[in-house]
């Protein structure tokens, strides 16, 4: 047994870390910055468990969460963008319709679909049929669409055509918008993916919503004085921070489990459902730590409370 | 026991349920979106009565009680949260201008009841003093005219167009012995407001922060007397909290509603249990106090409950319907925008969760 991350691990755990503090100061509630997604691919973090032969990093599942949870302390969209788009080259491993430095929309399936699409075959053709939320920040001209195929979940790409952008509650960054596909014919890149990676790193940007909420909580809480002192003395404060920081390590512990090559999907779905209420429940409590003024858009608080909503529905 | 609503108490109910299903239920959406005060909803809610609806009708009120209170409040929280605020707010203002005012004080109910003033203000809190009211640093210094009013206040619901602020004070260089309320004319010199916050719901309420610089109010503005000011505020909050309590148990059948609508029924019943708990503490609550008995630990469960039970059923409601419910279209997202600040305002639940164990606690003593 052994808890620690590999040096490789901490080094991409480095890296991000620094990447994402660069861009701390950033308005990141309308649209993921661009910069920001040219360094990532830079710095070879759109295609973390890509084969190296198609431009990929080869690196491991778990570097891929570490790479997820650090970003999604700073930028929640950015991060579950990095996570759906890995997902998919890591589905779509060696298959060369990914570019692994271009970012395609992602849509109903990843990770955010509980009305999954489904696909038929037509013999000659597949066909996509369903309705969902697509996450477009960079105006790609097709989706990744996840649809189930006789009880297996496939990977289609599908041609984006009209729709309807969105405000959702979080995640805004990402762009939104909805579509309808109603009998769109769709390359097929697999009739039965594994969603284990998809979920993982999904899981992974809850759980660095619930750590970034928990900072906010403690920064807040430790400034704020009440009954002459700050809330941090206050016992029912501290019973709070102590109940969060342990559900975080428990949900960063499922992810790391999940994301080991022994580990089945069933496990990445647990972790996605555990830590998709570990960062519910986390961040909620933080906004309750700031009183009134985590009910405003002065404090990050009131975003990663509305960030935190959009991992209701894999709860 | 019945704890079934009267005739007279199910007539406010109706009013209350008619004007948000033909008014607020077509209006929420666009004032949402453009974070716009509802000044012509609420002149037509105050002369369906709802301003005042446990005043006087020499007031100009209903007169229908604290139960009629809590049931119109519910109804038009289902329809919109933020104007629901705005008529707890200015009930409040008025009950409180009833209970405790005199002379021209008395006169602004009926400007509020009216519609006349679009709102009233109720300011004690500051950006340093929320929880812990009493350490407030609003200053009136005595002087030959009346007092002095310096200082600065957070977070006051309708701020920027109500008629007549209720504005708490020490007096004189006093500590909190010293706290007392003044019925204050919002045009008077040296009121100036900032900016609306930026919340993350109820937009169309308006919540503003006020500064008091160097304002003379005269004499007569004192609302009973120097001293009692802090004690006024505990028993508003009281009333207040059953309207909040209320406005929660709204948004949470609200909820129930949009999940029984589009298919979850089963889900929605699940869910209706923790409502029915909330409903019963709330109007538990409201009956009391209509009764004139102590109600101050059951105010504090009502709101407590209700607001608790409004966010979990939001969310449990977004976890079931999926994706789609984090879309304005549903409701759903901005039911739970809406709510999530009934835990925070008129007493935080950890507040309402002292209040609640200090009264427990009474008992056993
Ligand atoms: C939209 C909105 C409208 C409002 N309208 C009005 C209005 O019209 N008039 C008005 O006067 N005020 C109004 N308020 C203010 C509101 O009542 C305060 O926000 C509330 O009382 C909490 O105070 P605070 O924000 O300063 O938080 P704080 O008191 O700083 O509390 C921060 C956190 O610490 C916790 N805490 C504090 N003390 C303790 C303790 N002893 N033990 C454990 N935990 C503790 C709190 O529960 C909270 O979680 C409004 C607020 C909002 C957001």
């Amino acid at each position: 047994m052994n808890f620690d991350l590999t040096e490789d691990q901490k080094m991409v755990q480095d890296m991000v870390q620094k990447l994402a503090k660069s861009y701390e100061e950033r308005s990141i509630d309308t649209s993921i910055d661009q910069d920001l997604a040219a360094e990532l691919g830079a710095n070879g973090l759109l295609g973390v468990c890509a084969n190296p032969e198609l431009g990929g990093s080869g690196l491991d599942l778990l570097s891929l969460a570490i790479c997820v949870h650090e970003l999604a302390q700073v930028d929640a969209a950015a991060a579950v963008v990095l996570a759906a788009h890995n997902a998919l080259t890591a589905m779509n491993a060696n298959s060369e319709a990914f570019f692994v430095d271009d970012v395609p929309a992602f849509g109903p399936g990843i990770p955010f679909s509980n009305e999954t699409p489904f696909a038929a075959d037509e013999g000659d053709r597949w066909t996509v049929h369903g309705t969902g939320l697509v996450a477009n920040p960079f105006g790609a001209k097709q989706a990744a669409v996840l649809a189930s195929t006789n009880g297996n979940v496939g990977l289609f790409l599908v041609p984006l055509q009209e729709s309807d952008s969105q405000t959702p509650m979080g995640l805004r960054g990402a762009n939104w918008s909805t579509v309808t596909f109603s009998g769109v014919s769709a390359e097929c890149l697999s009739n039965n993916v594994d969603l284990k990676a998809a979920q993982t790193a999904v899981a992974a940007a809850a759980v660095g919503i619930a750590r970034a909420g928990l900072h906010e909580g403690l920064a807040y809480a430790s400034e704020r004085v009440q009954f002459g002192k700050p809330l941090t003395k206050f016992q029912a404060t501290q019973f709070k921070l102590a109940n969060m920081a342990t559900e975080i390590d428990a949900a960063w512990l499922m992810v790391q489990a999940a994301a080991s090559v022994a580990a089945p999907e069933s496990e990445a779905t647990s972790a996605l459902r555990f830590a998709s209420r570990v960062a519910n429940a986390t961040v909620d409590e933080a906004l309750q730590l700031h009183g009134g003024y985590g009910y405003t858009a002065e404090y990050p608080i009131e975003r990663l409370y509305r960030d935190a909503k959009m991992f209701l529905p894999a709860q | 026991m019945n704890l079934q609503p009267g005739p007279e108490q199910l007539k406010m109910q109706n009013v209350a349920r008619e004007f948000a299903t033909n008014t607020l239920r077509n209006t929420a959406t666009e004032l949402e979106k453009n974070h716009q005060f509802p000044l012509e909803q609420l002149a037509e809610m105050a002369n369906l009565g709802l301003m005042g609806v446990n005043i006087d009708t020499k007031y100009g009120g209903s007169a229908a009680g604290v139960v009629g209170y809590s049931l119109a409040v519910s109804e038009i929280a289902m329809a919109d949260p933020a104007v629901a605020v705005t008529m707890c707010v200015n009930n409040m203002v008025a009950e409180v201008l009833a209970e405790f005012g005199e002379g021209e004080q008395l006169d602004h109910i009926a400007e509020i009841t009216s519609g006349r003033y679009p709102a009233g203000s109720f300011c004690l809190s500051e950006p340093g003093s929320g929880s812990d009211a009493a350490s407030m640093q609003t200053r009136a210094v005595p002087n030959d005219d009346g007092y002095v009013l310096n200082g600065t206040k957070a977070w006051i619901t309708s701020g920027e167009f109500a008629g007549v602020y209720i504005v708490w004070a020490t007096v004189g260089d006093g500590g909190r012995e010293t706290i007392s309320a003044f019925v204050v004319d919002p045009k008077s010199d040296g009121i100036s407001w900032g900016k609306p916050e930026e919340k993350m719901g109820q937009h169309a309420s308006n919540t503003v922060q006020l500064s008091f610089d160097d304002v003379q109010i005269p004499k007569h503005s004192l609302l009973a007397e120097v001293g009692h000011g802090f004690k006024i505020a505990m028993m508003a909050l009281d009333g207040g909290r059953v309207g909040i309590g209320s406005q929660a148990l709204g948004i949470a059948k609200e909820a129930i509603n949009v999940l029984r609508q589009s298919g979850h029924g089963q889900a929605a019943e699940r869910l209706a249990d923790d409502v029915r708990a909330a409903e019963l503490l709330v109007w538990r609550a409201a009956w009391l106090k209509q009764q004139k008995r102590p109600f101050t630990k059951e105010a504090s469960m009502a709101k407590l409950y209700a607001s608790e039970a409004a966010c979990r059923v939001c969310e449990a409601a977004i976890s079931e319907m999926g994706y789609s419910a984090t879309l304005p279209a549903q409701k759903l997202e901005k039911l739970l925008r809406d709510g999530r600040v009934t835990r925070i305002y008129e007493g935080t639940s950890e507040v309402q969760r002292i209040v609640i164990s200090r009264e427990v606690m009474k008992v056993s003593a």
